[in-house]
């Protein structure tokens, strides 16, 4: 399952969505709003997505966790819009048997948000605000 | 949605802007009307001489035609979605 959404995510939620009698892990991230960055202090972040195409990738991402390990279930939550700090602007969580499964699916899921999902952030900091100099994506 | 072709040789296409370039332009989309077959990169071109601010940011940009990431040899026409992405920065 995968979901962009303007609302709060709530993690209770995301581990009942994931959670099942045959798994014996779930491995969950979780990324926050952080309160600094090399610019200096950071009151919020503005998240903006290519909605439907940061699903389609977010989708193909999930295939490509679900093909490569033997996974039970696949979440992984953005969040857009305004988000003040310590709020959760995304989520991979991952069920499986046994933990290391679970544990490489969920660390692929995020490397792969970051580096392949059209979404953008912007920061408000003391110095002003700044479009976050992210990756390039490729075909 | 207006999807004009002017007498066959010129396309009227729209193209989606995201993050920094939207804030440059003051714009979601823009549209053009260019030569019918024009590539993504010819496109690319005719944006940063519209807005020169956009490429005075010499933003490393790629086209996404119909939500795919595609080289600039790609030709597009008024019946693709266009967009044209600066480097992402989620998580």
């Amino acid at each position: 399952m995968i979901l962009i959404t303007d609302n709060a995510i709530d993690l209770n939620k995301v581990i009942i969505d994931v959670k099942n009698n045959s798994a014996g892990a779930i491995a969950l991230f979780v990324g926050t709003v952080r309160d600094h960055d090399s610019h200096g202090n950071v009151s919020a972040l503005y998240y903006e997505a290519y909605k439907k195409m940061a699903e389609d990738m977010m989708t193909e991402i999930e295939n490509e966790v679900l093909h490569k390990w033997n996974v039970i279930k696949f979440f992984a939550i953005h969040r857009t819009g305004t988000l003040k700090v310590s709020e959760i602007s995304v989520v991979v969580a991952v069920s499986s048997e046994h933990r290391e499964e679970a544990f490489e699916a969920c660390k692929y899921g995020i490397n792969n948000i970051k580096a392949r999902v059209p979404i953008w952030k912007k920061e408000y900091s003391e110095v002003g605000d700044n479009w976050v100099t992210g990756v390039s994506l490729h075909e | 949605m207006t999807t004009i072709t002017d007498d066959g040789k010129n396309d009227l296409i729209k193209i989606k802007l995201f993050g920094i370039s939207t804030e440059i332009v003051g714009k979601r989309e823009i549209t053009l009307l260019v030569p019918v077959g024009i590539t993504v990169g010819n496109l690319l071109k005719k944006i940063l001489k519209m807005y020169p601010a956009l490429d005075v940011a010499n933003i490393p940009f790629v086209f996404a035609v119909n939500h795919k990431v595609v080289n600039k040899d790609v030709p597009v026409t008024h019946f693709d979605e266009i967009a044209i992405l600066p480097p992402v920065s989620g998580g």
